[in-house]
């Protein structure tokens, strides 16, 4: 082939772009550390991009759901506890009630107690977290005990929804506590529905009757009622417990879950440091080399040697 | 021995020598001169010997006659150029023309994509789940339901920013494609040229001239147009050209020495078959249903499939119902005002911890509406991977054809270096050789006819 100057130029124009234009590209990867800068540079590698940033975002807000169910049910298990330590109280004075030395004096201000322990039970079931009336079901805002109208009423004002918080893709987990249903129900709504508020009233009930069978029954069925209510409290705390154990559960799996998508995040988006600087260090060096044979070709001709 | 042949013949044979030479340099200078000229076609000087006298019959030894060589005669100012090699970095530039124009605009729609990072599309879809779900764990706080709505407003200016930056690529292609095709534009200014150009080359040659320049600035105008639009050059008597232009089918472009005047709407030539070439990719890039009207499809199913999944969860319009295009897409105004009309739950009552709608529309989160989106990424991905490779193939090829054509026609100083060398001794010895003639001569004239004195 024959070849003229002006080729030469061209080519050794048109092979320093191309060797710029690798340079730039090399160094724009050592600059940000990412190899994946437009869709172009990897279609498909951009879309997983997409579908993985979109999952750590997600997993974030997950795991957020989590420590603020956790911080809920945290309240939740304090409370119980609370009412665990009042039934225990109730407890001890209603045997107290019950034994026959006792005088009807005596049950009277042991049955003030007893009153005091229904306020103080009503306060827990008031319990309150962020804002939020944990024990009302889904009617959050509205105080599930009136504790300021006298005479006092025990009429749960919640209702027996569900409250559930979202831990992971489609997965959620009820995390409030019905007090008010099941049989008996764990507070209750006073009356005769058996729950801890309806029980202690009908203690405090016989204490103050002075009539000697409801004396006797303080010792038989009203033990046996405030039994069940431990019972009943009992199982809500192994559930509250249990749910804890699920979230933790979930934010491990979230954790690794993370690692696993930022993994392969980085695996798409990263350069790998040490071929980036290699990369850089070769594409800089083959366009020293083009510009050292630029010129050595360009600079002679053959007027150079003719005299 | 009579040949009949004057005594100052050589004298004359000489003359042409010296002519051819200075001729031959004349060239060679013109080359060196445009060596760098674009355009540019290298020419020589054609050499031809020529008869200039007859030894007569009888007058040699074998008693026959001769005709002589009686110097040299130009016969031709030669372009060097080779209609192959033209044919071939056309056909190229059309190619180029065609695929670096696609690369341009599928680059900036992939700027405007501005993905895989923390600032796409899909970093505020990603902010509008996470703001559901923080409604989903608050129902009952109304500044939750504000920050859901800020959210998703930023997501329909994030969707709406891209559309405008797609339309906009759209209408800039539209308008690079009237501008190039306009009265005033370059097809029809390189038509008119190339027409007047027809015209001097016609007479120059029917004068019996060699209109080299004029043909240099014909084709180079010829190269020019073959980037816009497939080009198809028929050679006509006298040098003239007839030149097709982007659709094959009649009008001309030019036609000898006239050039095509549009008629309204001048759309003849550019119209289907697609003219190939940038404005071939203009018309791809800026028709109905082309390049950016299947992207600004592909985003309106994704916001429809958007739209309507949240409002079906929500139960209610969240966004505008009508709404389901990238353009057209808003917040329903009712929630705009009042955000706390946000629903939360389909529960009788509307209990305020409620949030069974809330979990609903979070867990639209990763569905089809997001995949459909990183589905669009792949795509705008993969098709701008296309055109860059089909780029970097023309451009290579394209080089390849422009190198052998300039093989061809190109100016090598160094070979007119050494042409030049060539014609200064072929110049020197003819000067010699009349030197010779006239002390031969000389010798004749004044010394002959003198013994004795």
């Amino acid at each position: 082939m024959r070849i003229t100057q002006s080729m030469m130029t061209d080519r050794l124009l048109s092979n320093l772009g191309k060797s710029q234009e690798r340079l730039a590209r090399a160094s724009e990867e050592m600059q940000t550390q990412k190899k994946l800068l437009k869709p172009s540079d990897d279609p498909v590698g951009a879309q997983r991009a997409v579908l993985t940033r979109g999952d750590l975002t997600a997993n974030a807000k997950y795991s957020d759901n989590i420590s603020q169910a956790r911080g809920w049910m945290q309240t939740a298990s304090d409370s119980m506890d609370e009412v665990t330590k009042l039934l225990h109280r109730a407890q001890e004075l209603t045997i107290q009630g019950a034994n026959g030395a006792t005088g009807d004096e005596a049950r009277k201000n042991i049955a003030a107690e007893i009153d005091q322990i229904v306020e103080a039970v009503k306060q827990a079931g008031n319990t309150n977290y962020a804002g939020t009336y944990i024990f009302s079901g889904t009617a959050t805002t509205t105080k599930p005990y009136d504790t300021t109208t006298v005479p006092a009423v025990d009429t749960y004002q919640g209702n027996t929804g569900v409250i559930a918080r979202e831990i992971g893709p489609g997965v959620s987990v009820q995390i409030n506590t019905a007090v008010n249903s099941g049989t008996p129900p764990i507070l209750g709504s006073g009356g005769s529905d058996g729950g801890l508020i309806a029980t202690l009233r009908n203690i405090s009930a016989h204490l103050k009757s002075g009539v000697p069978a409801d004396a006797a029954a303080l010792g038989t069925t009203d033990v046996k009622a405030l039994d069940a209510n431990l019972t009943a409290l009992n199982k809500a705390q192994a559930i509250i417990g249990a749910t804890v154990n699920r979230l933790d559960a979930a934010d491990d799996r979230l954790s690794s879950n993370k690692l696993a998508s930022t993994q392969l995040l980085s695996d798409t988006e990263d350069v790998d440091a040490a071929t980036a600087y290699l990369n850089l260090s070769t594409t800089q060096s083959v366009y020293e080399a083009a510009l050292k044979a630029g010129a050595t070709i360009i600079q002679p001709s053959l007027l150079d040697f003719l005299s | 021995m009579a040949n009949g042949i004057s005594s100052f013949f050589g004298l004359n044979t000489a003359l042409r020598g010296l002519q051819a030479s200075q001729a031959s340099l004349d060239v060679t200078a013109n080359n060196i001169a445009n060596a760098d000229t674009e355009g540019y076609t290298r020419q020589s000087v054609q050499l031809q010997q020529f008869v200039g006298a007859k030894v007569n019959t009888g007058a040699l030894a074998n008693g026959g006659g001769a005709l002589i060589g009686g110097g040299v005669d130009i016969t031709a100012y030669q372009r060097a150029r080779d209609v192959f090699a033209d044919l071939q970095f056309r056909t190229q530039s059309t190619v180029k023309g065609e695929t670096s124009t696609l690369a341009s605009a599928l680059d900036n729609v992939e700027l405007a994509l501005n993905e895989p990072g923390d600032e796409g599309i899909s970093a505020l879809l990603g902010q509008f789940w996470d703001a559901w779900q923080e409604v989903a764990n608050h129902p009952e706080d109304d500044p939750t339901k504000s920050a859901l709505v800020v959210n998703a407003q930023a997501l329909v200016d994030g969707i709406k920013a891209f559309d405008d930056n797609l339309q906009a690529i759209k209408t800039n292609a539209a308008n690079q494609f009237s501008a190039y095709t306009s009265a005033k534009g370059e097809v029809l200014t390189d038509a008119q040229t190339i027409a007047k150009l027809n015209q001097q080359i016609k007479e120059a040659t029917a004068a019996g001239q060699q209109p080299n320049a004029l043909l240099d600035q014909r084709d180079l105008l010829v190269d020019k147009l073959s980037a816009l639009g497939q080009v198809t050059v028929t050679e006509l008597p006298y040098g003239s050209i007839q030149v097709a232009f982007g659709n094959v089918n009649p009008p001309l472009l030019v036609d000898d020495s006239t050039a095509w005047t549009p008629t309204a709407p001048a759309t003849t030539l550019y119209a289907t078959p697609n003219p190939g070439g940038k404005l071939g990719a203009l018309q791809d890039i800026s028709k109905t249903g082309g390049t950016i009207d299947q992207y600004r499809a592909d985003m309106d199913a994704f916001v429809n499939q958007l739209v309507s999944s949240v409002n079906t969860a929500h139960g209610a319009p969240f966004f505008t119902a009508a709404g389901t295009t990238s353009a057209t897409m808003s917040v329903a105004a009712a929630i705009v005002s009042n955000p706390s009309t946000v629903r939360t739950t389909n529960l009788a009552g509307s209990p305020a911890g409620a949030n069974d709608v809330a979990l609903a529309v979070a867990a639209l989160r990763a569905g089809t509406a997001d995949r459909s989106y990183a589905g669009f990424v792949l795509r705008v991905g993969s098709e701008t991977r296309d055109v860059h490779r089909r780029d970097t193939a023309a451009d290579a090829v394209l080089s390849a054809a422009s190198d052998r054509r300039t093989s061809i026609s190109g100016v090598s100083v160094d070979e007119e270096m050494a042409n030049m060398i060539r014609f200064q001794r072929s110049y020197q010895a003819a000067a010699r050789s009349m030197s010779t003639m006239d002390d031969m001569l000389d010798q004749l004239i004044n010394r002959t006819g003198r013994v004795g004195l």
